[in-house]
């Protein structure tokens, strides 16, 4: 459903993403890695047209997602960049509203899918706390009750839907990540692609089926998270001495 | 003490209501007291048209048309003060950071040094104040184009050339007060200290048909404000049309502090200080904040230019001066207090 042809962005004579290949589909989680300044950033960036990609194409559904209607697509593929720069006192519960702004399901149906959303993400005690007194985590899991409130219900979206994380469990502790992680399978078994940038490489392990690994703006892998998550490419890679263990049918890296 | 989203909610049609309430009762206040004060049983019978010649004079050709002109530029001046802090994201913007009240000033003192006719005026409009709107308009079409560019607006440039275009028409006035005759150079700094004495049914009704426009047309973007208040690339995949919202927001901004500038001088600080207040009460969400700050700025100004008529009566203050006094010490303890937060959250 997600297909991305030939992809490269430069800018100032320097090519930051180089003629990158990948496909998605629907209910799969793709984990993106790559070592600081690879490009994972610029590349789901460039995915949803925010920096208009130099050459390549990005489909969704067999439609170019640089000329679909911005209204169309933001009920479809909603995305959460690293850093968030909101500064306003906003209500945790306000700025989790926000989220459904693409969308005209009326007041009760919002306010339903906000509250769901809020107990997902484990912010509804939160709700009336004013978003910019909130800690790194507690802000970060605001943020992705936002974005999941965005693509909640299959039945607003014209077509497939897409959620893209950068770096979404970066200020999380153990176990809002597994929460976090938990919540992204069940939308993937809802048929949502899921994409998504992060750097502890036992969660990529663990919970993505796909593995796109970048290095200088290349795609070094791509397949099979079981297949291709090795001692030698991460050695390659990250330049990390780390062992590659089968744990319980499962991969664990151990650093 | 924030009123929490439910509440605003459940209670936004009788705070809105509460707000107009206290921006007619301002009116009525100001419209009693002055120079020489008017009974209330004066203002009725004048209400009902059987009042003398000279309650006649002093409310229906004086303080009346004063009255609204105030609160038509207060409400435009707190409306586009609290679209562009949304718009640049920072509570601390202020529409004359963009140049439109440089730009304003510029125009006003080159009709004013080179024409000499200066009130000779379209349709009870001076001639001083069309020279201010264009100055005003010119200053922000160039911020705006000169921030524009491949990649959109970049709200960082548009603050820079706004300070940039501001140092400009700040010189062309600083050459233009220097060749000034005494004359002049007094009503140059008088245009300057801002005043509501232009104030007649024709200024009034232009101002009240560009606030209506400005407000309607401002309230329509409080969504896309709302988004972009998480930041430019956020509110894009929210499916808000960035540039174009921008661009709407920036014309209201322009016209709407052109026009209040060029109608009643430069009036510091309500701009600023307002949409904050209400922020404090209402939260940051446009829909609420936006009608919110034109009630109160025209609330603000009104009563500003009561005491600006009364305090050292016969004589007038400017309404300009006497904002600025109150608004710099309060901008300085926001500022302060802004830092405060800060040091104590890091």
């Amino acid at each position: 459903m997600l297909s991305v042809q030939g992809l490269c962005y430069c800018k100032g004579g320097t090519a930051f993403l180089s003629n990158i290949h990948f496909e998605l589909m629907a209910g799969t989680v793709l984990g993106v890695i790559g070592p600081n300044g690879a490009g994972k950033t610029t590349l789901v960036r460039a995915l949803l047209n925010d920096s208009t990609p130099t050459a390549g194409k990005v489909l969704l559904d067999g439609q170019a997602l640089a000329r679909m209607d911005a209204k169309v697509k933001a009920k479809q593929v909603a995305m959460l960049p690293q850093m968030s720069e909101l500064r306003f006192p906003f209500t945790v519960e306000e700025v989790v509203q926000l989220g459904r702004i693409p969308h005209a399901s009326g007041r009760l149906a919002d306010a339903r899918i906000v509250d769901e959303a809020m107990a997902l993400m484990d912010i509804t005690y939160l709700q009336g706390r004013c978003y910019t007194d909130l800690s790194g985590g507690e802000k970060q899991r605001t943020q992705l009750a936002r974005v999941m409130a965005q693509i909640w219900r299959a039945e607003d979206a014209a077509g497939s839907r897409v959620l893209v994380l950068d770096e979404p469990t970066s200020s999380l502790d153990l176990g809002h990540k597994q929460q976090l992680m938990k919540t992204i399978h069940a939308l993937a078994a809802q048929g949502v692609a899921v994409v998504f940038i992060e750097h502890d490489l036992n969660t990529v392990a663990h919970h993505c089926d796909d593995l796109l690994v970048l290095q200088c703006g290349h795609v070094k892998a791509y397949g099979k998270t079981v297949d291709i998550l090795t001692e030698s490419l991460i050695n390659d890679v990250f330049d990390a001495q780390v062992r590659v263990l089968m744990h319980q049918n499962k991969l664990t890296v151990i650093g | 003490m924030r009123l929490s989203p439910v509440q605003l909610n459940r209670f936004w049609p009788w705070l809105l209501g509460a707000g107009l309430a206290l921006l007619i009762f301002s009116v009525l206040v100001s419209l009693v007291f002055g120079a020489s004060v008017i009974t209330l049983k004066q203002l009725g019978l004048w209400a009902l048209g059987q009042g003398d010649a000279q309650t006649q004079l002093i409310i229906g050709s004086l303080r009346l048309p004063r009255a609204l002109l105030a609160a038509v530029v207060g409400a435009l001046l707190g409306i586009c003060g609290a679209a562009s802090q949304g718009l640049f994201r920072n509570p601390l913007a202020d529409p004359s950071l963009i140049g439109v009240t440089a730009g304003a000033s510029a125009g006003a003192s080159l009709v004013i040094v080179c024409l000499n006719f200066s009130y000779w005026g379209l349709w009870g409009l001076s001639v001083i104040s069309l020279g201010a709107f264009a100055g005003a308009t010119l200053v922000v079409l160039c911020v705006y184009r000169l921030a524009t560019g491949a990649q959109g607006t970049s709200v960082a440039t548009m603050l820079l050339a706004g300070v940039a275009f501001s140092y400009l028409a700040g010189s062309l006035t600083g050459v233009l007060e220097f060749v000034a005759d005494n004359q002049r150079l007094r009503q140059m700094s008088l245009w300057r200290m801002g005043g509501l004495d232009g104030a007649n049914a024709v200024t009034v009704s232009l101002i009240a048909a560009v606030c209506v426009m400005v407000t309607a047309l401002l309230y329509a973007q409080h969504r896309a404000l709302n988004a972009l208040l998480l930041g430019e690339s956020e509110a894009r995949y929210l499916g808000i049309a960035v540039d174009s919202v921008k661009r709407r927001v920036v014309i209201c901004i322009a016209a709407g502090v052109g026009v209040s500038v060029a109608l009643a001088g430069s009036i510091a600080f309500v701009g600023l200080v307002v949409p904050h207040m209400v922020r404090a009460f209402v939260g940051p969400n446009h829909r609420y904040l936006l009608p919110m700050s034109a009630c109160f700025g025209a609330v603000l100004l009104v009563v500003a230019d009561l005491f600006a008529r009364t305090l050292i009566a016969p004589t007038e203050l400017p309404v300009g001066l006497l904002t600025a006094c109150l608004g710099a010490p309060v901008f300085i303890l926001l500022l302060y207090r802004h830092q405060k937060m800060r040091s104590l959250s890091c």
